[in-house]
């Protein structure tokens, strides 16, 4: 087993690119984040990015565990809307 | 959209975030459920993979100033449970897809080698994070964001196991062969670049964007035949082929069929 060394070369011009498109990418997504309720965006961000399950966001939020799912629903309904254009 | 696909979509979203309640955890009950919904129409299966794909592709979050992990109060957690593992129970839902590039029948001397080859330090990127890591042969492997690879170097061999995300590989010539495992399959090159990712329910696709695809293990062409593989080709239908004119072809996601 030979140890691996990370790349310290400049960046490639693909990997350029890559990385333009993938922040272009990321401004898409935050900014159809940004279009939610601020309650619903708190929830969906809590679970999506902190990884809470809905019982923690509930504990936290102060809101039923239903009510968590309620949120969660609304957001991935607003976002299916916003985002997939595979269809 | 019509009155039955929003029925539709939000159905599909309801189930989405039912089953993903805890992350990391499934429930069985829930999964059942959800089994039989699933089978009931490929239409609700359509709808569930469009939440899925979309729920995935929101895991750049992770890497955003304005909504990401910088942030906001991070929680630590199990690493490798996340989304991407609860894709991989989603994927007994459907139909398994292979990616079709050798036999998915493992030896026991391969088994060992890629279990040591796991005990290495990961190469991975958080999200949101693409990064370029050189490999003691010198082949390049470049990381989309949530990737992760393990390598293993012998003096007879070169292994790379993509266990996570995407990840674009450039392999320099070598007296040893490469051989790049995702998914059951693999591809054993000596020099090539390709890129490499699981899709949405952990199917794999393999793009080669540049060498020859006769110097490769082949995999297995958009008409479903198989060419220098170690299983019969007619247990597989492949899709989402792409031809490159100039090079070739390889790019496939297949499914395995039910036995005959």
């Amino acid at each position: 087993m030979l140890p691996l060394v990370e790349a310290i070369d400049a960046p490639a011009r693909a990997q350029q690119e890559d990385e333009l498109a993938a922040a272009d990418l990321l401004r898409v997504y935050e900014n159809a984040v940004d279009l939610l309720p601020p309650k619903t965006r708190r929830v969906f961000l809590m679970h999506r990015v902190d990884e809470l399950s809905y019982q923690e966001i509930s504990d936290i939020v102060g809101i039923s565990v239903a009510t968590v799912q309620y949120h969660m629903v609304k957001a991935l309904a607003h976002l299916c809307e916003m985002l997939d254009d595979s269809e | 959209m019509n009155d039955n696909n929003l029925n539709l979509a939000r159905e599909a979203q309801d189930w989405f975030a039912r089953l993903h309640a805890t992350p990391g955890k499934i429930d069985p009950a829930t999964l059942a459920d959800l089994e039989v919904w699933l089978a009931a129409s490929p239409d609700h299966k359509r709808a569930y993979d469009k939440v899925d794909r979309v729920y995935g592709k929101l895991s750049v979050l992770g890497g955003s100033e304005r909504h990401g992990i910088a942030k906001r109060s991070r929680r630590t957690r199990n690493p490798s449970v996340n989304w991407v593992s609860l894709g991989a129970i989603a994927a007994t839902i459907a139909a398994l897809v292979y990616i079709a590039t050798g036999n998915a029948i493992r030896s026991p001397e391969r088994n060992q080698e890629i279990a040591s080859a796991a005990k290495l330090e990961p190469l991975e990127t958080k999200r949101g994070e693409i990064r370029k890591f050189t490999l003691a042969d010198g082949s390049i492997a470049t990381l989309d964001t949530d990737s992760k690879i393990e390598v293993s170097m012998t003096p007879e061999s070169r292994r790379l196991r993509l266990s996570q995300g995407r990840a674009r590989l450039s392999v320099v010539t070598d007296t040893r062969p490469f051989t790049i495992e995702a998914g059951t399959g693999e591809i054993v090159t000596k020099a090539a670049q390709f890129d490499v990712g699981f899709e949405e329910h952990r199917g794999v696709s393999v793009q080669l964007i540049s060498g020859n695809p006769l110097n490769e293990r082949l995999v297995v062409d958009q008409i479903g035949q198989c060419s220098k593989c170690d299983f019969p080709a007619r247990e597989f239908r492949c899709h989402q082929s792409i031809v490159f004119a100039d090079i070739g072809y390889i790019f496939t996601v297949c499914e395995e069929l039910p036995a005959q």
